[in-house]
């Protein structure tokens, strides 16, 4: 028979999603448990949650280094013990201190968790925050602040958060370089004291998974109260976006000038967020968006270009970003512009609303793929306050949109007028 | 342990296999072996440019992307010194639009004037945002001439100046693609919650009848021993001091290469590796220091790269990193910090293992070596190199003649720490 090339073999829309079961428990101490057992490799990963994000520091670069701090000594073990150990074992322990929370992530085959746990329980209770320690960590962040500074692209990320919620909030607030010389051992065994507590812990558990896993961490979490007994509450700030809309830091001998325009947004519990990534991805969120297609394939003044909806537990923004040749940072932005109008007053054909519904769903299933991703995902529903059918809901959502709604949204959200906009390097 | 299945077509093309029930997600892995060092001196960056006009539509199909983007895939690629690889994942559900898109692009290329128009320039973009407008970007198109004068590997895959990608002519892109894009130079490679008869036969209705390309023999210059030490120094618009060294090593998949790849975890990977510990840590020499191997598939390079401390000169920080190596080359490793890198390096497989796509890369690589095995007999590998083995590897790659030193500098310094 011969082969048909012109034609696509046939496909199927993704309409549901299977997320495996999530097993939500209590350790004794009343610390929430959701796990996940999922995968073929005998590994676990554990997560802690701590409210503990710059959100609760009342200086910069606090938060930061008291997580970093934990794996420099405690009161077991010295910083070269854990290392060793730690290594020796195999295991993994990250510790993202984000603007909302501090997250100690351990990845260890099963077979060593005891051992593991034992360490990094000790680490996260009762670190020791030593000065000889802590002035060479300080050290070795501090060069690399002073490198990462020299980027465009750096310089874009900070100053932008800045415009969108004003250089106070703590998502647009950033460090500079005279706050290194602040932090003290003192602040951070404070900073410490009152916001790694069992009070103040979620732990999310994913990989392999069994009733062992869940009684080896209630021993080394579970048992007793630890830290503080205060229960951490999360105060409102208010959010400053700048009014003057246009905004340009000259930057010389450069070959490229970074790009970000945007505003703030709505978050994944608001009943448009669906439509709204729709329109996102459209427009920003996938290799053949229409920024990609008129400003990387069709002028090559970019390697690339995105926009999306970032979510933060306590606002959203709506972000386009992108490294353009310097030479055509004026003509970038005039094509970004033409393109957010275009949202807003022609009607987008049925076949390109329907791959990008068919490109989310994809984008979902990849999501939920593998043993470490799937426990990222309950612990970003929870930690956003969402529900367990999120994703299925937000599936079904988006097969409903349809071209009148994706004019209604760009009007309400995307208005090309309405946006900040920020240019460093040359113009 | 990653089972597979391998067949090979008629026309030559490899297929390998690997079923994992745990996913919805398919990953389609093509690998054509050819890279950089496939390129002549006049015609650099070629390969990745080719890369790049991969996506630009193929005779039957105009658009790559769309009708992937549309089965609700995803895709992306890359090149190297050695081979150029693209990737596919996607709902299992919709795993034979992979097969039409990647087979079409592998039987003709559509060479639109617009798409090599286009290409151009984003690779010349992607050159400035990652080589040139990045501090210290431009390292590597520093080190690999000092450290290769003959081997094609004296340049970069990006190429050795935007020249050479403004140059390109769409005669040499296609006598590229006739040369290298044939079945019988790529493997195919598909994993996921699949059959591998079901595989076989999608494979033979798509791939079977794309008739095989001539049979390539490159002969690649290799890099004579080097006999003496080199230097540079570079002075560049950047607030840190950095130092760079280069050694040369065994060459991917080799006895001596393990050995290597295990002797720069003991002095680099992870907290307690020595150099982080002493140098960083304990001494304060450097803010940061690696020790890396760059995998390459003919004899490859043993790499430094660390940035001096506050107060600390690159010829100091150059000096007591050196001390080290020698340190490692006179002395036997105790029986514990081997042991411990073993142990790391073993429970760093097992968590690579857990990604469907990683898995078929891997198989890809190891398969364009010789043997896709491999992948599952390198934990037997590592196991059995003892702490003499190390130090004889160390002592023949740490020699200072086979060393080539990059300092550098910064014309800023004195700024920058205020």
């Amino acid at each position: 028979m011969q082969l048909n090339r012109n034609s696509a073999p046939k496909i199927k829309t993704i309409k549901e999603i299977a997320l495996p079961a999530i097993n939500k428990s209590n350790l004794s101490n009343d610390i929430p448990v959701f796990t996940i057992n999922v995968g073929t490799q005998e590994v676990v990963k554990i997560q802690l949650v701590f409210k503990a994000g710059i959100w609760f520091q009342s200086q910069a670069l606090e938060a930061f280094f008291t997580g970093q701090m934990l794996e420099e000594g405690s009161t077991k073990y010295t910083a070269a013990e854990i290392a060793e150990k730690l290594d020796d074992y195999g295991a993994f322990v990250h510790k993202k201190i984000n603007r909302d929370n501090a997250c100690i992530d351990i990845f260890t085959l099963n077979k060593h968790l005891t051992s593991v746990l034992t360490i990094v329980a000790d680490m996260v209770k009762n670190p020791k925050f030593g000065e000889a320690e802590l002035n060479r960590l300080l050290e070795q962040e501090k060069q690399e602040f002073i490198v990462r500074k020299q980027k465009v692209t750096y310089i874009a990320q900070k100053q932008f958060s800045a415009l969108l919620f004003g250089e106070n909030h703590p998502y647009g607030s950033s460090a500079k370089l005279e706050d290194y010389e602040s932090i003290t051992p003192a602040l951070l065994k404070e900073f410490h004291q009152k916001y790694y507590g069992s009070k103040n812990c979620r732990i999310f558990i994913s990989g392999k998974v069994n009733e062992s896993t869940l009684n080896l961490v209630n021993k080394y979490f579970g048992e007793d109260d630890w830290g503080s007994n205060t229960l951490v509450k999360t105060l409102p700030v208010n959010a400053n976006s700048s009014t003057n809309l246009k905004h340009f830091i000259p930057k010389e001998n450069v070959l490229q000038s970074a790009i970000r325009m945007g505003k703030r947004s709505i978050g994944r519990n608001h009943p448009d967020y669906f439509a709204l990534s729709v329109v996102t991805t459209l427009f920003g969120g996938y290799f053949g968006s229409r920024l990609m297609s008129n400003i990387r394939e069709d002028k090559g003044y970019t390697y690339g270009i995105y926009a999306g909806i970032y979510p933060q537990i306590q606002d959203s923004s709506f972000i386009i970003s992108s490294e353009v040749g310097a030479d055509v940072a004026q003509k970038a932005l005039d094509e970004i512009r033409f393109e957010l109008k275009r949202l807003r007053t022609e009607s987008v054909k049925e076949e390109e609303l329907s791959l990008v519904k068919n490109y989310i769903s994809g984008t979902f299933l990849r999501t939920l793929n593998g043993p470490f991703a799937l426990g990222e995902v309950i612990k970003s529903l929870y930690e956003h306050g969402l529900p367990e059918d999120f994703y299925q809901q937000y599936l079904n959502q988006i097969h409903n949109v349809s071209p009148e709604d994706i004019k209604g949204i760009a009007n309400q959200y995307l208005q090309e007028d309405q946006m900040i906009e920020l240019v460093v390097g040359k113009k | 342990m990653i089972d597979y299945k391998k067949f090979t077509l008629s026309n030559g093309l490899t297929l390998l296999v690997h079923k994992d029930d745990s996913t919805p997600i398919v990953a389609v892995n093509v690998l054509y072996k050819v890279g950089s060092r496939n390129e002549t001196p006049d015609k650099t960056g070629f390969a990745h440019l080719f890369e790049h006009l991969m996506f630009g539509g193929s005779v039957n199909i105009p658009s790559f992307d769309q009708p992937l983007e549309k089965a609700g895939g995803e895709n992306n690629a890359f090149t190297n010194s050695d081979i150029t690889n693209y990737y596919i994942t996607l709902p299992k559900e919709n795993l034979e639009t992979a097969f039409w898109l990647e087979s079409d692009r592998m039987l003709n290329l559509g060479f639109s004037k617009k798409s090599m128009d286009v290409q151009r320039q984003v690779v010349i973009e992607e050159f400035k945002q990652s080589y040139l407008n990045q501090p210290y970007g431009d390292v590597w198109l520093l080190l690999k001439p000092l450290a290769y004068k003959h081997h094609p590997y004296r340049w970069n895959t990006i190429g050795k100046e935007i020249k050479h990608i403004e140059d390109a002519k769409m005669e040499d892109v296609k006598a590229f693609y006739k040369k290298y894009y044939n079945p019988n130079n790529a493997i195919l490679v598909v994993a996921g919650n699949i059959e591998a008869e079901e595989i076989l036969a999608l494979t033979e209705k798509w791939f079977g009848e794309i008739p095989a390309g001539k049979k390539i023999h490159d002969v690649l210059v290799q890099e004579p021993e080097q006999t003496e030490s080199r230097f540079q120094e570079v002075y560049r618009d950047v607030p840190v001091d950095s130092l760079y060294k280069a050694y040369h090593m065994a060459a991917h998949g080799t006895k001596d290469y393990y050995i290597a790849d295990l002797l720069s975890d003991i002095l680099s990977n992870g907290n307690s590796s020595r150099l982080y510990r002493k140098l960083i840590k304990d001494e304060g020499i450097f803010s940061e220091l690696d020790a890396y191997i760059t995998g390459d598939f003919d004899p490859g390079l043993f790499v430094f790269s660390g940035k001096p401390a506050d107060g600390i000169s690159l010829e100091e920080a150059d000096k007591r990193l050196v001390e080290e190596l020698e340190l490692i080359s006179n002395e036997l490793i105790p029986s514990f910090e081997l042991q411990k890198v073993k142990n790391k390096l073993e429970a760093s497989h097992i968590f690579s293992e857990t990604s469907v796509l990683n898995n078929a890369i891997n198989l890809a690589i190891a398969e364009s070596l010789g043997d896709a095995n491999t992948v599952n007999l390198e934990k037997e590998i590592y196991a059995k190199i003892s702490a003499e083995e190390i130090q004889q590897i160390a002592q023949e790659i740490f020699q200072p003649k086979n060393a080539s030193t990059l300092y550098y500098r910064s014309n800023q310094e004195k700024n920058a720490t205020k």
